[in-house]
């Protein structure tokens, strides 16, 4: 079992701007505003202080001059992209930084800009290559999931549609609780969700999240040094990351009602912290729900949820805001669409302000362990992460 | 407001390049022709950026104040996107002008009547390409020009206006089509011809009683213009030879262009009746003020071989070399940025005057976020560093690349054109020209460059 960063590392700022249709700001401006808000949230703190830089961007940016250039400041930037996880890689790489002593004050941002390619979905580039991989979009290969995760558990197609209309109708009521930062603001009926116009096999535009622009950023410092910078830090509790080897994807017999990568990072990360019932341990999380059907088995990789029985316990509530373990309490991927870049630190940023106690009308009780789960890829092959913060250092 | 109406500054816009006329008899098997040279567009400039280079040559002053833009072409780039918003976003015109394009060739003799009669600012531009070999090839020219009309100090009044229409299959080309078709020149002679009468009794009034008017006519065909000059009873002005032997008929151009050297021959007190051949007869009648500007009618010029000239206009398929396809700019960041992209306005620091292009959010010196806009593009600009670029030149050459300072501040990287095939040095002067950088999916993409300004020794 690796060591972990335990207890040795916190986050002291943060910032997390509009998510959604932003026309009017490009990818630098997003970027300057997020690093400038995360800053401003540490009083006495300014950019120049700042000793170095991650900045994640899968497409919006190339090399660390993408920010450097934009924020005009002279420091040691790295672009860093890891797919959609490419937020999570950027605090993980930041938070090793600080960590190694290397640094003191660190400031790890993500940022996508998704709607200048005028183009449906996400927006890719790619290496050359002999162009035999076939062009499935990826709602086609997520609706890939009900199916497998129906015959493995010999579920009823039925129900499992009514737990992924419910994943979607709870994710956006949250985000209708999340007026100045979600893309979409709404809450939406279970008839409605039913009813809407499908993209891929069962999955509705109710089950894709959605194509944003946005950015977040967090300032990152030892954690024995935090409350010198706030006296509500963020302190980060285990954390693991796995790029899978393409098992799931190539080997015969493998179905995609569980996702590998997850369920050894979680372990991992529970294993650094200390977490060995996270039904109970963990009070919300954060996960990568891109489809609905992705937070479903996640229920179930995160171990929240029994192997079949996540569709029961996403129905009977449990994972609603005000349910036994509120999963996605800021709206998630379905309230804030995708900006790749930047969706593993807006993750982060809604446990910041839940551990604060600063969530407003979607504050949880007794917030003591948070979990960020994002993840990039396809099933079968995914770079996946798992993060778990907590508000108290342990004694 | 102070001042009387009519004509208050003029302009034009010639592409340095000149493709010999004899070169092309050669080419062809031709028997040789008369001597002269046709104005040749270059690779990165089409109707939208040599209107550009004539709004520009314009005094800012006559401009700043313009409320419509009439843009007349024939070839210009956008059937159902305006084309002119392109020249007033890169004019730098003031933002409730509005923008309006008029088709066809006689769109420019229209361009120039319209705003002669509501005040504004008539842009003709035109890139014709006719089919290689034809007389129409060697006789065409590539170039532009502005006119404004309105209140002030007029360079000239309008005496009068007069307009015969004839609906003739004279000359014309469908969507799509590369080349222009025209019915038989004898038959146009006839069609066109022979109504000096009627516009002179349009005309009789303003023209009364000062006799023969300094007479210029825009037409395709130069039989076509002298048979119009006959029936009217007199001589074309030698401004219009000298037009054609050096820039060429240039189609919805042709008569801004013309006027435009008329005016700068003419004396004050001279009378000039421009007339257009096209779909009818237009003719405006002019009284010369004061003398007109010479402005940037472009004293030097690059002899440019008929090969690379048939290369620019697609002709030739030659190698564009393994380079990566360029991408189409995208709509949103492009308008977001519409201003730098289209006006080169950087900004500055206001606290620290720190200047950045493109324009900055935050400042590098002073941490300050308060920054202003920031003009460069009619700011004279030196030569720092410089390279040829054997690479992105690929599919016309050799390119030269340069990193320039501007006269009180601000440093660009840019692509240097117009050099006639000389290497730039570090401290030469520069200006900066709006052009197209490169067609992807048959979207210009259009920004600025540097190009040498005209050395006194040459």
């Amino acid at each position: 079992m690796t060591k972990g960063l335990h207890d040795r590392v916190a986050v002291v700022g943060m910032s997390c701007t509009r998510f959604g249709e932003l026309w009017d700001v490009s990818a630098d401006d997003l970027a300057v505003d997020a690093v400038l808000d995360a800053v401003a949230s540490v009083p006495g703190l300014t950019v120049d202080d700042v000793q170095a830089y991650w900045y994640a961007t899968a497409t919006s940016g190339q090399s660390g001059l993408a920010l450097s250039r934009a924020l005009k400041v002279d420091r040691p930037v790295t672009r860093v992209e890891n797919f959609c996880a490419s937020g999570s890689e950027a605090f993980r790489n930041a938070a090793f930084a600080v960590a190694s002593g290397a640094y003191d004050i660190v400031v790890a941002v993500g940022v996508e800009k998704l709607k200048d390619s005028g183009q449906t979905g996400l927006s890719a580039g790619g290496s050359a290559s002999d162009n035999t991989i076939a062009d499935v979009s990826p709602p086609a290969v997520y609706a890939m999931l009900p199916s497998a995760y129906e015959q493995a558990y010999g579920v009823p197609h039925t129900e499992v549609r009514k737990a992924l209309t419910h994943i979607a109708w709870k994710n956006h009521r949250n985000g209708a609780k999340n007026p100045e930062r979600a893309q979409f603001t709404r809450t939406v009926s279970t008839e409605t969700i039913d009813r809407a116009p499908r993209v891929a096999g069962d999955l509705s535009v109710f089950d894709c999240s959605g194509v944003a622009d946005g950015a977040a950023a967090a300032v990152i410092v030892r954690a024995d040094a935090a409350t010198d910078f706030t006296d509500r830090p963020m302190y980060l509790k285990g954390m693991a990351l796995q790029a899978g080897s393409g098992r799931g994807a190539e080997e015969t017999g493998t179905r995609h009602h569980s996702f590998p990568e997850v369920v050894a990072c979680a372990a991992e990360a529970y294993a650094q912290a200390g977490v060995t019932d996270p039904e109970t341990d963990v009070s919300i999380a954060e996960v990568h729900d891109c489809f609905t059907p992705t937070e479903l088995i996640l229920m179930e990789d995160l171990g929240f949820s029994r192997r079949g029985e996540a569709w029961q316990d996403v129905l009977a509530g449990r994972y609603d805001l005000d349910g036994a373990l509120p999963i996605n309490p800021d709206g998630g991927l379905k309230s804030f669409g995708h900006p790749v870049g930047a969706s593993g630190l807006r993750m982060m940023y809604e446990l910041w302000l839940q551990l604060r106690g600063e969530a407003g009308p979607r504050q949880v009780e007794q917030v003591r362990l948070g979990l960020t789960q994002n993840m990039g890829g396809f099933p079968g092959e995914f770079v996946a992460f798992v993060a778990l913060f907590g508000a108290e250092l342990d004694t | 407001m102070n001042g009387s109406w009519g004509l208050l500054a003029s302009a034009s816009y010639v592409p340095r390049h000149r493709v010999d006329r004899r070169e092309i008899d050669r080419e062809h098997g031709h028997p040789p022709g008369p001597v002269g040279c046709r104005a040749a567009a270059g690779p990165d400039e089409d109707p939208l950026t040599l209107a550009v280079g004539a709004v520009r040559a314009l005094p800012v002053t006559e401009v700043a104040s313009v409320r419509r833009l009439f843009l007349a072409s024939t070839t210009a780039p956008f059937a159902d996107k305006v084309n002119a918003t392109t020249v007033h976003a890169a004019s730098g015109l003031r933002p409730d002008c509005v923008p309006v394009d008029l088709a066809g060739l006689r769109g420019g003799a229209g361009a120039v009547g319209l705003a002669a009669e509501t005040g504004g600012l008539a842009v003709l531009s035109d890139v014709r390409t006719y089919r290689p070999g034809t007389p129409n090839e060697r006789a065409a020219g590539d170039a532009a020009a502005a006119l404004v009309f309105g209140t002030g100090n007029p360079l000239a009044s309008v005496l009068g206006s007069a307009s015969i229409n004839v609906e003739v299959m004279d000359w014309w080309r469908s969507p799509g089509e590369r080349y222009a078709e025209q019915w038989e020149e004898r038959f146009l002679e006839h069609a066109l011809g022979d109504r000096g009468n009627d516009l002179r009794a349009q005309l009789e009034t303003a023209l009364e009683p000062d006799g023969e008017p300094t007479l210029i006519v825009a037409a395709p065909l130069p039989r076509l213009a002298s048979r119009i000059a006959s029936g009217l009873g007199w001589r074309l002005s030698p401004v219009q030879a000298g037009h054609l032997n050096q820039v060429g008929y240039a189609g919805a151009a042709e008569s801004g262009l013309l006027l435009h050297a008329a005016l700068v021959a003419a004396q004050p007190g001279e009378r000039i009746l421009l007339v257009s051949a096209v779909g009818g007869l237009d003719a405006l009648l002019f009284e010369v003020l004061r003398p007109a500007d010479a402005g940037a009618l472009e004293p030097t010029v690059h002899p440019t071989p008929y090969l690379r000239y048939l290369t620019w206009r697609g002709l030739v398929d030659r190698d564009p070399g393994r380079r990566p396809p360029h991408v189409a700019a995208s709509a949103p960041a492009a308008l977001r940025r519409v201003e730098w992209k289209y006006g080169l306005v950087g900004s500055r620091c206001f606290d620290c005057k720190e200047v950045y292009l493109p324009p900055a959010v935050r400042c590098r010196r002073c941490s300050g976020t308060n920054l202003e806009s920031y003009p460069v593009a009619n700011r004279a600009a030196t030569v720092v560093s410089c390279s040829t670029d054997s690479l992105s030149g690929a599919g016309d050459g050799i390119g030269q690349a340069a990193q320039i300072e501007f006269d009180g501040g601000g440093r660009l990287t840019v692509e240097l054109t117009d050099t006639g095939g000389e290497d730039v040095r570090p401290g030469d002067s520069v200006e900066m020209v709006f052009r197209r950088m490169y067609v992807h999916d048959g979207i210009p993409n259009y920004f600025w460059k540097a190009r040498p300004l005209i050395r006194k020794t040459l």
